[in-house]
């Protein structure tokens, strides 16, 4: 199968980098591509709960449609945002690099970063 | 498994300090190397304040000793020759030698090159990942 | 080769972004590869024609011949409908031979031919 790996520096609302994962990983689903999501720097604030507005709810949308979606836990615990408020079903992970990179390297067909 | 043989490609485009992505880039970069991957690293627009030498930042996550460790782990460094001379780090001509542009305010894990040094990680890279969009 | 996707989400003067884009995209057509520029965002504003001379007026180079010169290079161009209709760019006001394309159809393209996606 396909498969989709995205790097999402971005914070979720003001920025186009998060919207743009939006589209494009709903794009990959809608042609049954697999798709992984990786959460780092500013971009670990789209993993947060209760967020209004379109990346909240695609994130949780992006979970029920099976993507995977890893948020780097050093980035969340510098943030101050603990497990009980990030979205459920979100992998939180010690090693986001090393995860990133073999899915990246080993299975992914197209590799976006924003 | 990981394949030993494949190449991260990576692009920089934006200053250290001013954002993370030199520290995304480096601490990736640093994972792929210890993963056994190749790494290539090419530093555009901005991304070339990164080669600075003799960078000591008292509270962040020091680019400058990052890029010398990878480069001694075996990543290849290498920065515009555009954007290095319009910002100051070009002091001499091409060093057919060395195989950059002489620079001595470049740290020496890093190569001034021209432009097809990126265009080479484009087309050889097993997979490409670029840091500055906005 | 690899199909190279070079998107462009900036205007064309306010940062170096889309100067530099342009020009990795230009090298790699040299280099004999296929390449797609998508303007999205404000990039969308790099796809109007009529820049009168830069160059002397602001001192930046010509984006405009950039486009020109991918164009003539055989590299395609596409540019986001939607971003166009919001910042009121009709098909008109775009440099001859830009393709204007619904997002869906741009987020296809790149995930079609993307095998290696430069972010601008």
């Amino acid at each position: 199968m396909d498969y989709l790996c995205m790097l999402i520096t971005k914070p979720p609302h003001s920025d186009e980098g998060a919207e743009r994962m939006c589209g494009i990983s709903n794009a990959a689903r809608d042609r049954s591509m697999g798709v992984a999501v990786y959460l780092i720097g500013d971009g670990v604030l789209c993993a947060k709960r209760h967020q209004h507005g379109h990346v909240g709810a695609h994130i949780k949308r992006a979970l029920e449609r099976s993507m995977s979606v890893y948020a780097s836990a050093q980035d969340l615990r510098a943030r101050g945002i603990a497990e009980t408020q990030v979205e459920k079903g979100i992998v939180i992970t010690e090693d986001i690099e090393g995860r990133f990179l073999k899915d990246a390297m080993e299975r992914a067909s197209r590799v976006i970063s924003w | 498994m990981v394949d030993g043989t494949k190449t991260l490609g990576i692009m920089l485009f934006t200053s250290p300090y001013g954002s993370q992505d030199a520290d995304h880039v480096c601490r990736i970069a640093e994972r792929a190397l210890d993963m056994g991957y190749g790494v290539h690293i090419f530093l555009y627009g901005d991304g070339v304040h990164a080669q600075l030498a003799g960078q000591d930042p008292k509270m962040f996550y020091n680019v400058g000793a990052a890029l010398e460790r990878i480069a001694e782990k075996g990543g290849v460094i290498k920065s515009c020759v555009r954007c290095s001379q319009a910002r100051g780090y070009v002091d001499g001509g091409y060093d057919e030698e060395e195989d950059r542009y002489r620079s001595s305010k470049s740290l020496d894990a890093v190569r001034i090159y021209s432009l097809y040094g990126f265009i080479d990680i484009i087309k050889d890279a097993d997979t490409l990942i670029t840091f500055g969009s906005s | 080769m690899p199909h190279v996707v070079v998107e462009i989400s900036h205007p064309p003067f306010g940062h170096e972004h889309t100067f530099a884009g342009l020009y990795v995209a230009t090298a790699c057509l040299s280099k004999g590869m296929d390449v797609i520029v998508v303007l999205r965002g404000d990039g969308v504003y790099t796809g109007m024609r009529g820049q009168v001379d830069p160059q002397k007026n602001i001192s930046l180079p010509a984006t405009e011949a950039q486009i020109e010169d991918i164009l003539e290079l055989d590299g395609t161009v596409v540019a986001d409908a939607g971003a166009l209709v919001m910042r009121g760019i009709e098909s008109d006001e775009l440099i001859e031979g830009i393709q204007v394309r619904e997002s869906s159809d741009i987020h296809a393209l790149i995930l079609k031919e993307g095998e290696k996606i430069i972010a601008f």
